[in-house]
Parts: structure tokens; sequence; C-alpha cells
């Protein structure tokens, strides 16, 4: 009986230690995380770049870098921005990754070279805790409701196109000879689209085109071409297609600037400056070329905004800051910029 | 029944051994308690130019990022939130020591005697590049010879023109070191040439276009313009290619740097020779040097960097083409 007591009194002994501890623990691991969260004077951020040549992605690049130095000053901390070019490979990209990652980057931004492969990322950014913010090219929806902590910023690819349409029809509506130049009643089109495997190229074609018809302009596709957002293979493309409809092209439908800027190399190779074209992005030599009358107009998103929303974001998980009111995440992980037309009277 | 008893024990005892043996394997290949991995040791490194953007460093930039991948280096890029201004530099130089920099190497906007001062105090190494001011408590300098530079091109626009031409150096408000030697140099060594130079201050405000009719370029005779900065070089060479009153005045144009768009200005001809360094090298070595200074090797002392002068058809000749379109 007695030794039955004893053999109690110790349990609850280990018990009450074994309790003690727990508690000493938790506490411990407590003031270690507060004390973490106090100690945050510095974020740093990793960006990874599908392709540092592409014109519209190293906007966003400046802008970014822009807007971190006012948020630095603004906010007093230091915000380090590591950016790495993935020259498209997506090896590449994912060592990038693993760089940031042992680094110590708070948060990721990325511009995925390949969105439909996205996984190995999430896993690597999951493991570590490590928001991720990717931009301009959207993951895979499976990919994107892997985790909460995964972002979306880019533009709305049918309000693009629809805007794109739109300036051809104005100018349809109000001077039909500037694009009907034949007067055959029937604008001819050549069509410069980006890579097969990016969300907008497909969208963008077919709702620029699908605007032109709504609005009663009569137009003929005389031909069309992947050109993968490059100047020099639209360029290549438009050569050849000057050779091949020799005064019958009247407009030119590009998915971004660069390769309406390709198109337009073309044009002045060939002493041509009778067609009218068209571009998405509002890069700084696009817009250059609305300026100077070359090019008829460009959609242009808001890239002070574009940066903007990913530092927001950004900031927001690391340091828990509210997010402007301009910016509002749909299904709490999708931001769309916004965008505007841009012509010459503009 | 006692054998049977012993047996047992035996067997518990054999497979706890046999458990704790399993442990300690797993310990040993899972976790570094028993056999520690040996661990890289990565260098911390900032690096704080005198500009607001990195420009002017593309090249620089891409030798940083190879030593940084060679040398395992953690670099921090920090450029300015203002051009030239010694205060904010300091301020920075002050915030990435406190955020743990092992070696800084520095691109110096002015004097810096209390950035000289304080990396002593806190025993952080200091690299200076870029600069031609000597500094005895620094690890080294790594520079181009700026002095040089200038006086090399004053031979070439000399080998281009007649003594009496007009030659009118683009000079800006707030100018750096750098350019203000380069300048100098260029200035006497063409003065001595026989050649007469005047000075176009561009405001802080102010494009280059306005700077050149505030002071009445447009209406001068031909002159030949150099441009101090490789920013006014780019707008100046802009300005050309537009074709604006100010270019058909302009007999030269000359500079330095080797930015994308000032390379593709000269293979157009629109701009007639430059001065390059080797940007990519200078990067890499800037890292290297500061590596070497956290390892304490001995101070370098004063590296200087070779320049070149480079006009359209030099831009295809290999060992200038390497240099200037260096790949990653």
């Amino acid at each position: 009986m007695e030794r039955g007591s004893k053999k109690g009194i110790r349990r609850r002994c280990l018990g009450a230690a074994l309790a003690l501890c727990l508690c000493v623990a938790f506490f411990l691991v407590c003031c270690d995380k507060e004390a973490k969260e106090e100690e945050k004077k510095a974020v740093r951020i990793g960006v990874s770049l599908y392709r540092g040549d592409d014109t519209f992605i190293n906007n966003i690049r400046t802008e970014l870098e822009r807007e971190a130095k006012l948020y630095e000053q603004e906010l007093g901390i230091k915000i380090q921005l590591d950016i790495m070019d993935a020259k498209g490979s997506q090896n590449t990209q994912n060592i990038q990754i693993e760089r940031f990652l042992s680094l110590g980057c708070d948060v990721l931004c990325v511009n995925p070279v390949d969105r439909t492969n996205a996984s190995v990322i999430i896993d690597m950014a999951m493991q570590e805790e490590v928001p991720v913010i990717f931009f301009n090219r959207q993951p895979v929806e499976e990919d994107m409701d892997r985790w909460s902590d995964l972002y979306y910023l880019g533009v709305q690819a049918k309000e693009s196109a629809v805007l794109q349409g739109s300036m051809v029809v104005d100018l349809y509506q109000e001077h039909p000879e500037e694009l009907d130049r034949n007067q055959d009643g029937v604008v001819s089109y050549v069509l410069l689209e980006g890579e097969n495997s990016h969300q907008d190229a497909l969208i963008r074609t077919e709702w620029s085109v699908q605007t032109l018809k709504d609005k009663g302009v009569p137009i003929e596709k005389l031909t069309g071409g992947i050109a993968n957002w490059e100047r020099s293979q639209a360029s290549a493309l438009m050569e050849q297609w000057l050779n091949e409809y020799p005064n019958q092209i009247e407009l030119v439908i590009s998915n971004n600037d660069d390769m309406a800027l390709g198109a337009l190399d073309a044009m002045e190779r060939a002493g041509i400056q009778t067609i009218q074209v068209v571009g998405i992005d509002g890069t700084t030599s696009g817009l250059e070329a609305v300026e100077s009358g070359r090019m008829l107009g460009t959609v242009s998103s808001d890239k002070e905004q574009y940066a903007k929303a990913m530092l927001e974001i950004a900031l927001h998980r690391v340091l828990g800051r509210e997010l402007s009111e301009d910016i509002e995440l749909e299904d709490g992980k999708y931001y769309q910029c916004p965008q505007k037309i841009v012509k010459k009277i503009d | 029944m006692k054998r049977e008893a012993k047996r047992r024990k035996r067997e518990a005892l054999l497979l706890l051994v046999c458990l704790i043996g399993l442990v300690l394997l797993f310990l040993a290949s899972s976790t570094d308690l028993l056999i520690k991995e040996q661990e890289k040791e990565i260098f911390h490194i900032s690096i704080i130019i005198e500009e607001t953007g990195d420009e002017n460093y593309v090249n620089f930039r891409k030798g940083v990022e190879q030593a940084a991948a060679d040398l395992n280096v953690d670099v921090s890029f920090v450029t300015l939130y203002e051009s030239n201004q010694e205060k904010q530099q300091l301020a920075f130089f002050r915030r990435e020591q406190q955020d743990g920099a092992q070696a800084i190497v520095l691109v110096p906007v002015g004097k810096m005697k209390s950035i000289v001062e304080e990396s002593k105090s806190n025993s952080v190494p200091l690299l200076l590049v870029n600069t031609e001011q000597q500094e005895e408590d620094v690890y080294g300098l790594l520079s181009p010879d700026y002095r040089k530079m200038g006086e090399d091109l004053a031979k070439e626009i000399g080998r281009d023109w007649e003594s009496d031409t007009l030659v009118c150096l683009i000079g800006e408000e707030r100018q750096s070191g750098v350019s203000q030697s380069f300048g100098e140099a260029l200035s006497s060594a063409l003065e001595e040439a026989g050649f007469h130079t005047e000075i176009l201050v561009k405001g802080e405000e102010e494009s280059l276009e306005e700077a050149l009719e505030r002071e009445g370029w447009n209406e001068e005779k031909r002159f030949v313009a150099v441009a101090l900065e490789p920013g006014n070089l780019e707008e100046m060479a802009e300005l050309l290619s537009e074709g604006g009153s100010a270019g058909s005045r302009i007999g030269g144009l000359y500079g330095r740097g080797s930015r994308i768009s000032i390379l593709n200005y000269l293979d157009k001809r629109i701009i007639t020779g430059i001065m390059v360094t080797d940007e990519f090298s200078e990067g890499y070595l800037s890292v290297r040097y500061a590596v070497e200074a956290i390892r304490k090797q001995p101070s370098i002392g004063v590296k200087q960097l070779e320049s070149y002068y480079i006009e359209k058809e030099d831009l295809r000749k290999a060992e200038y083409e390497k240099m200037l379109y260096p790949i990653e």
C-alpha cells in the first residue's frame, strides 16, 4: 500500500516536471519568435526574371528598384533586392530560387520561365515557409491553389486586347481611309503572336480581333505568326510578309510592343510608312514609338502600380503591413494591374 | 524455466542494442550531430556605388555576380537615393556595417575621411573602386587611371581634328570625382595641343538640348563634343540621332563608358570614339580582393586597370568584343 502511494507520488512528480519542461520550452519558443519579429529591420527580396532582356520585364525591374528605394525611405528599413536573370532556363531559375532561400530571403518574386512547371519553386518555398509572388507569367491554377502564401500579379489579358481593338475601331470610325488604304472596303491585317505557352498570348489574339468584329470593322487576316515576344523574330516575319503580300498589309496587330517595333523595323527597311501598327505593354521604347508617330498606339500597363503592388504584398507578408486601399487581392491572392490606351494624341 | 528467462533477457538486450545502433546510424546519416558536415563559409560583402542606378555598372555587376558564385559571396549592391551625395553614402556605409558586412567595396562620392576612420575603428576592410583618392588606411584601391584616360582621348582627338577646332566639354553641376579628373586632364592636354576648349555645365533639372540652347551652342561654329559622364554621352548621341539643330554643328562626339546604348551609337557612327575599361574584370576583382581582405591577406595597394580607345571598327575585334559584351 505504502509502496503504491510512493509510486503514485513519484509518477505525479514526474508528470509535473514534464509539464513544467513543456511550459518552459513553449515560453522560450514564443520569446524567440517575438525577438525575431522585433529585430526585423531589413527585408530581403529575391527576384528571378524569366529573361532580363525582355523590354517589359526590364521596365518592371527598373520600377521595382525605384519603388523599393521609396519604401526604404518611407519605412526606414533596408529593402534589399537580389535580382537575377534566369535567361530562359527553368533549371537556372530553380537554382536561383535555391540560392535565394539559402541566403535567407524573406519573400520571393518570381517571373517563371515555364508557367506550367512552377511546382519545384513552390515546393522549395513551402519547405522554407517563404511566400512567393509570381508575376507576368501565371502558374496553373492547381499550383496556385497548393498554398495560401502564393500570389499572382499581372494584367488582365482580355482587357488589354479589348483596349487594343478599340484603338483600331476608333481610328476606323473617324478616319477609315487611314486603315483601308486601298479602299476595297476591308482592312487586311497580319498578326504577331507571343509564345504559345504564355497564358496572355492566346487571349490577346482572340479578343483584339473579336473587338474589331464586334464593332463592325470589316477585317481580313492575311497571315500571322508566333514571334515569341521578340523584336528580332517579329522583324524577320514582317520582312517575309511584306514580300509575300506587297501593298496588301494595312494593319499589324501585335501581342506586345517589342514585336510591334520589330514590324516597324522591317517596314523602315522596306521604306514603308503607310501600315498602322498597334502594340500592348507600353514599354519605354513602345511609348517613344507612339510619341514619334511611328506606331498608332499601345495599351500601357501602370508599371509604377505594378511594382508598388509587388512590394506592398511582399511587405504585407513580411512585416504584416496593411495593403493600400488601391490594392485589392482577388481570392486573396490575385492582383490585376490597371492599364490604359496610349495614342499619339495623349 | 530459468534458462528460458535468461534467453528472453538476452534477446531483449540484443534488441535494445540493435535499436540503439539504428538510432545512432540515423543520427549519423541525417543530422550533423555525430559527423559534422563541412560548412561552406559565406562571405558578406557590400558594394556601395556613387549613383542612383546601375546603368553604368552592368558589366561590373556581371563580374561581381560571377565572383560571388565562384567564391561563395553574398553581395549587397547599394545605390544612392540621389547621385553623388556624400552624407547619404556615409549613412549607407554605416548601415551596411551594422548589417554585418565583412568587407565593403566603395565607389566614393567625395572626400571620405569619416568613412575611412569608421572602417578602421570597426575593422571592416574597405576597398576603393573607381577613384583617384589614395588612402593609407584602406585595404586597397582598384581603378582605371582617369587622368591618363583624359590625356589619351586628347591625343586621339588631336589625330582626328585640326588644332584650331573648338571642343565643347560637357559636364554636370554635381560632377563625380573621376569625371573631374578625366575632364581636367583632357582639357589641359587639348589646350596644350592648341585646341580651344569650353565647358558646358548641364543643370540638374535640365536636358542637354536645353543646356546647349541656353549657352548658344546651336548658333556657334562647328565644334567637337566630349561628354565627361557616360549618361551625357548617351543623351548627346540620342540628340544627334534625332537630327536636331545642334547635330548639324557637331563634327565629332567622344566620351567614356560602355553601356550597351553607347556601344550601339558607336556602331551607328553617331559616336566617333570612346574610352573604355574592362568593367567585368573590375567587378570580379573587387569581390575577389574583398574576400582576400576578409581572409586577412596583405593589402593589395593600388591596382590600376588599363583603358582603351575604341572606334566602330574595334567593336568586333575579339579582344574588345569579349570585354564589352561579356558572357555570364
